[in-house]
């Protein structure tokens, strides 16, 4: 049977509906991302992690210039290794008629036993490369979608400077793909680089590497040490030009998907939270308030005979039921979000399977910190009231006193009218609520701004990169290491106004027990195509005797300038150099180290060699002057900078933007609930006051600044400490990137704060506005009748 | 001589306000008998709601002693206090105090649910004349209306003791005697000890008792020789 008290609970819950929804709604969507968050890194991991093992994922990998088959079975009695895998793994052009940028091809040779294969190839449409056939070729998955192509469609690839005409016998994934990098951008770009699988004879004749091999892949047994196994690796395939084993963690696919998982569970911690303590504090003050003016209740409650705890849990389970609506709401949101957002990462990642689970225990926490949240706002007010002694709490509340304050004592009431004064009274009797409130404004603010940041950084960076650093209009690479007469040939190229040697040599720096293996950059002193650049855009200063690292890159090697690195070359002879590091840069691209293009060739044996070249060239003579570079043999790829910025924009725009509005949703989430609550407060506080100012001869809208005012200055406050609380949180999420994959410097668009304000200033007037619609339609005779 | 349930012996109360403090009882001395009516009569100030309110547990005396049939009711806990009222007391308010969201029904069934031997809100609300509506909320009801309620939420539980602050204070002289009527009624029915406080003197012509208070004091106790009922009662 439903108790008389709880009857009450139900209808004055009811009553307050406005305001318990939008208590509810904030806390919604901060359950909502817990739960997302949560249900995302768990299913994406357990999805990685079913995935990897059906499909016999390496351990570790090795890419080398080239080794006789023979060297195989030696890294196979490497202790710890169970299965070795050679293969032959380079990139060549491909053909696409009317494609406006060069298009790369990823060649991976399959072995000829589909079923011991490691990094297993999931065929999703058509069938797998049959053994000995040198001309098919299975495409990748997202390479597919975004060419439109499927099993029975050709493909021509300039293979060992031959044009040869492919035919597409299936569509694929591998757990070695799930993310792929243009090499060129180091960003995704579906459209211009794929992974195509072939059969692994015809790949290595392709390549002039017949019975060799140029890459591996192994798998360890259960009780392998890995790091031994690296070593090994490392010291067999040394003379082969082996560039350093990395263990599967290490691998950029995983290493991505990783990223993205601990992503998601660092938001975890902190998003929810930001939430649940704005509506915590919310609840709290609408519970100071109804507990106010239940006191006469509350008193006869008392004298009936109900004792402090059946008070207590009277009030605190409304606070619960509040809680419970927002963890529905969220749970319901959050279940949403994650199926989709799940589904999304699933295709960014070419998961070919997905598992998602509804997330039981994410969903209890969920219900359980929605819960916790409102029973925290509802604690102090009730513990307040629900302790008076019954005759106390008979007698209406005490008036508040107005002594003169600071305002009055300094006279700065004086520059304002009635009605300001009224305000900026209430405000300073009432300092904490007026903060908090403007903190909570804040945070809604910098939730909009986190946003912001990233877009903006990124435009920033993608602006500098593209137009200040990469001057070139093509970036060739070459095959391998060529001298000083390749460069020439490009210049004889018609159309070809100037090139330019790029020089990029893969090594392992260490200093003591650190170590890192990364590329060289080789800097001209003459550059004035690549014109490479730190985060502030001032122009790279590349000092003659030393390297220039990365400032992330000298703290990982806890190096300072001045000291010396024991640096191996991983290609040619590859030589051991003991180099001094001359200076740090602040620079965008993960993890660098720099040189002056002489010093290296010096270094190198003294004879000049290039890893590939930078051009300007006649623009109009592109389509001819791309025909020719993909007949030049020493051509391994080439692409172009304004096309690989479309290309990047048009894909994470999408998602960015996507981004923006959810956050701007959620912003003025926040303003709308705390602007409605308070306004509602205070017009219940405040009802006789104003009827009395209207009777007085008050117009409305005098009284609505009476009502409004404080609420407009906790928004105009809050947005100003919101500004910089939304650049400094963007930032540390920024800064929170490993550095390896790419630095992004902090940067915001003066057109984003203004926005942001906007959104949080709009939606808290929308709300007053809507709050001073019912001020207006104030009954003044039954206010004024009103007991206390 | 019926028994005294109640008895106070010096009661006094003062109240810090500010700087100032008040005192509303001084050394008073207050017996209340088994099925007696008393009426407290004074002006406002006088300290008749504040002897009610010590009377009833709903607060402690700043000095003196209370005691209901012998147990010493001035340093009871605030747990005993709240057992007192739960079992014995029933309380009529000057604004009736009744719980808007509730009906008249819930509202006496808030006593109900909570009382060891009730009788069923029907039945108290019968008592006072209200059957007919029983699913009303107080803002449907006129003011005697709400206060018969409240009356008849005192009583659902069969108190020992009722004690009715001021029950016609907002009510016109017509329904304040039909009011009086009610209470009169049900003291007579349950032979519940009654003790009426207002300021309003020709009720006390109802009591069988006048106890008479003046700044804080017992003025006067007065036996009435002749109790009218509340219908013979002009004011």
């Amino acid at each position: 049977m439903v108790k008389a008290l709880d009857r009450k609970l139900v209808r004055d819950l009811l009553r307050m509906r406005g305001q318990a929804i939008t208590i509810a709604l904030v806390m919604g969507v901060g359950i909502a991302q817990l739960f997302a968050f949560v249900t995302m890194y768990q299913s994406l991991e357990a999805s990685r992690d079913v995935y990897c093992a059906q499909s016999r994922f390496a351990d570790l990998f090795d890419h080398l210039d080239r080794a006789p088959r023979a060297v195989l079975s030696r890294l196979a009695e490497i202790p710890g290794v169970a299965q070795v895998e050679g293969r032959v793994v380079q990139d060549a052009p491909l053909v696409i008629p009317g494609s406006r940028a060069p298009v790369l091809g990823h060649f991976v040779g399959l072995s000829d036993h589909p079923d011991r294969r490691l990094n297993r190839l999931q065929i999703v449409e058509g069938r797998d490369v049959a053994p000995g056939h040198g001309g098919e070729v299975v495409v990748s998955a997202f390479f597919a979608d975004a060419r439109k192509l499927h099993a029975g469609d050709f493909l021509t690839a300039v293979l060992g400077g031959h044009l040869v005409r492919l035919s597409i016998v299936g569509v694929g994934v591998s757990p070695e793909f799930l993310y792929v990098a243009n090499p060129r951008t180091g960003f995704i770009d579906s459209e211009n680089y794929g992974v195509l699988w072939m059969d692994g004879t015809a790949v290595a004749t392709a390549f002039g590497l017949g019975g060799a091999f140029d890459d591996v892949a192994a798998s360890f047994a259960a009780a392998a040490h890995p790091q031994d196994a690296v070593s090994a690796f490392d010291r067999l395939l040394a003379p082969w030009g082996g560039t350093g084993a990395v263990l599967r963690a290490d691998q950029p696919s995983a290493k991505v998907l990783d990223l993205k998982i601990d992503q998601y569970r660092k938001m975890v911690k902190v998003v929810p939270a930001i939430f649940l303590g704005v509506a915590a504090f919310i609840l709290n003050l609408v519970l100071s308030r109804l507990v106010a003016t239940q006191r006469d209740q509350i008193a006869t409650l008392k004298a009936l005979g109900y004792d402090t705890a059946a008070l207590a849990r009277h009030y605190l389970l409304l606070a619960a039921a509040i809680g419970v609506l927002g963890a529905a709401l969220g749970l319901g949101l959050g279940s949403v979000e994650a199926r989709d957002a799940i589904r999304i990462l699933g295709k960014y990642f070419n998961l070919p399977l997905l598992v998602y689970r509804f997330n039981w225990a994410a969903a209890g926490a969920g219900i359980a910190a929605s819960v916790a949240a409102g029973l925290l706002g509802a604690l102090a007010p009730v513990r307040r009231t629900v302790r008076l002694p019954a005759a106390e709490a008979m007698q209406p509340e005490a008036p508040e006193s107005f002594a003169p304050t600071v305002i009055e004592r300094l006279r700065i009431d004086r520059l304002f009218g009635v009605a300001g004064r009224m305000v900026l009274r209430d405000v300073e009797r009432h300092p904490f609520r007026l903060t908090l409130s403007a903190v909570a404004v804040a945070f809604a603010t910098a939730i909009l701004l986190v946003g912001s940041t990233m877009v903006d950084s990124l435009d920033r960076a993608l602006t500098v990169q593209f137009t200040q650093v990469e001057g070139e209009d093509l970036a060739v690479a070459f095959d391998r290491p060529r001298s000083a007469g390749a460069l020439a040939d490009l210049d004889h190229v018609p159309g070809v106004v100037r090139a330019e040697a790029q020089r990029v040599v893969p090594a392992r720096l260490r200093s003591g027990w650190r170590e890192r293996t990364l590329s060289i950059v080789g800097v001209p002193r003459n550059a004035t195509l690549r014109r490479f650049r730190d985060v502030e855009g001032r122009r790279l200063a590349v000092p003659a005797g030393g390297l220039v690292l990365s400032r992330p890159l000298g703290k990982m090697l806890d190096v300072r300038p001045g000291d010396a690195l024991d640096v191996r070359v991983l290609e040619g002879a590859q030589p051991r150099l003991r180099l001094p590091v001359a200076s740090f840069v602040d620079d965008m691209t993960g993890l660098s180290a720099y040189a002056d293009l002489d010093d290296l060739d010096h270094w190198l044996g003294g004879a000049r060699a290039v890893s590939g070249a930078l051009l300007a060239v006649d623009r109009s003579r592109f389509p001819d002057i791309q025909r020719r570079l993909m007949r030049l043999p020493a051509v391994a790829g080439f692409s172009r900078p304004d096309l690989d910025r479309q290309q990047f924009e048009s894909q994470e725009s999408n998602a960015l933007r996507a981004l923006g509005v959810m956050l701007a949703i959620f912003a003025a989430i926040i303003a709308v609930g705390l602007v409605f609550n308070n306004a509602r407060i205070a017009l219940a506080v405040r009802a006789r006051d104003l009827a009395t100012l209207r009777i007085l001869g008050f117009s409305r809208g005098e009284v609505a600044t009476v009502l409004l005012g404080e609420q407009a200055l906790q928004l105009v406050l809050g947005v100003a400490l919101g500004l910089p609380l939304g650049w400094a949180m963007g930032a540390a999420m920024l800064a929170s990137i490993p550095p390896d994959l790419f630095r992004v410097p902090a940067w915001l668009s003066p057109g984003s704060l203004i926005e942001a304000a906007l959104v949080v200033l709009l939606s808290g007037f929308a709300c007053a506005l809507y709050v001073r619609r019912e001020a207006d339609r104030l009954d003044l005779v039954a206010v004024l009748k009103a007991r206390d | 001589m019926a028994d005294v349930l109640l008895s106070g012996r010096p009661l006094a109360k003062r109240y810090q306000m500010g700087d100032v403090q008040v005192v509303a009882l001084h050394d008073v001395d207050f017996d209340l008998r088994d099925r007696e009516l008393a009426v407290l009569l004074g002006p406002s100030g006088s300290g008749k709601s504040t002897l009610l309110n010590l009377l009833g547990g709903l607060d402690r005396p700043s000095s003196g002693t209370i005691a209901y049939r012998g147990q010493d009711l001035s340093r009871a806990t605030e747990p005993e206090l709240t057992r007192y009222r739960r079992a014995h007391v029933g309380f009529v308010f000057q604004f009736y105090n009744l719980i808007p969201s509730l009906t008249a029904r819930e509202n006496v069934a808030l006593v109900s649910e909570i009382s060891e031997r009730p009788m069923k809100p029907e039945e108290a609300l019968d008592l006072v004349g209200l059957s007919e509506r029983l699913d009303h909320f107080p803002s449907q009801l006129s003011g005697g209306q709400q206060q018969r309620i409240a009356i008849a939420r005192a009583i659902v539980k069969r108190p020992e003791i009722l004690l009715c602050d001021e029950p016609t204070g907002a009510l016109d002289a017509e329904t304040g005697r039909l009011v009086l009527e009610a209470i009169e009624r049900v003291h007579r029915d349950l032979g519940t000890a009654t003790a009426i406080v207002t300021h309003n003197a020709p009720i006390a012509q109802m009591a069988d008792r006048t106890i008479t208070l003046h700044d804080g004091r017992i003025a006067s106790d007065v036996p009435n020789a002749r109790r009218l009922s509340p219908k013979e009662i002009r004011w």
